[in-house]
């Protein structure tokens, strides 16, 4: 099973995380479990095509939200 | 070299396909980071983490095989990119309040209401007395 990714709150959005783990639940059972200070995502039988980059695709998926939602003044998630 | 220099210089952690490193956010704002993160995550993954309060550590994943120096140039641009960032911001933050003055007259100056008023009290200090319905007689005028 792939290793979870765990997105600090202090560095990514819960909106962003949330946005991208929609974005794509078509490829991998995916799950969030919230903790204090981050939201950690479980990655579940995903697609054997997008397996290798799948994580890396959707922590940058988090970090562009995050980062639009700055620009457009929502500020930094913490 | 200087002591100040040393403080700037990024210390790379290099792993397979991957680069680190560390930054403080009291040197660099966390807008700077997401501001260059925002520029580089369509050539390369890009992950955040937090080792230590006030510090980010930034991980750049190359997309595709990577050389040892391929990564140390990427890791180079994403630094050359943190600090146009932070000159962007400094100016943005420096040159507001001008804007915003800019701004406030363009929308809210009151020359255009001034020059209104200033043609109305002409209009009025006009001597039109003699002249009950103040309408002026163009061929009295002429001859005046």
């Amino acid at each position: 099973m792939p290793e979870p990714i765990r997105f600090d709150r202090e560095l990514y959005g819960d909106e962003a995380v949330r946005q991208a783990v929609d974005a794509f639940s078509g490829l991998a059972t995916l799950t969030v479990e919230e903790a204090d200070d981050a939201l950690v995502v479980h990655v579940a039988e995903p697609d054997p095509r997008y397996a290798d980059v799948l994580a890396d695709e959707l922590a940058n998926h988090a970090l562009f939200h995050t980062a639009a939602a700055q620009r457009l003044g929502a500020g930094s998630p913490a | 070299m200087s002591d100040a220099t040393d403080e700037l210089e990024l210390v790379y952690d290099l792993g397979e396909r991957t680069v680190s490193f560390d930054l403080h956010e009291e040197l660099y704002a966390r807008e700077a980071v997401y501001g260059a993160a925002y520029l580089f995550v369509d050539r390369t993954y890009v992950f955040l983490t937090r080792p230590a309060d006030k510090t980010v550590r930034v991980r750049l994943r190359a997309r595709d095989e990577a050389t040892e120096e391929s990564l140390v140039a990427l890791a180079g641009e994403f630094a050359n990119e943190l600090l146009n960032q932070m000159v962007r911001r400094q100016i943005s933050e420096s040159t507001a309040q001008i804007r915003e003055y800019t701004l406030a007259r363009a929308f809210f100056g009151d020359e255009t209401r001034a020059s209104i008023d200033a043609l109305l009290a002409e209009l009025d200090a006009e001597d039109l007395d003699e002249d009950p319905l103040e309408i002026e007689v163009p061929w009295e005028t002429a001859g005046a």
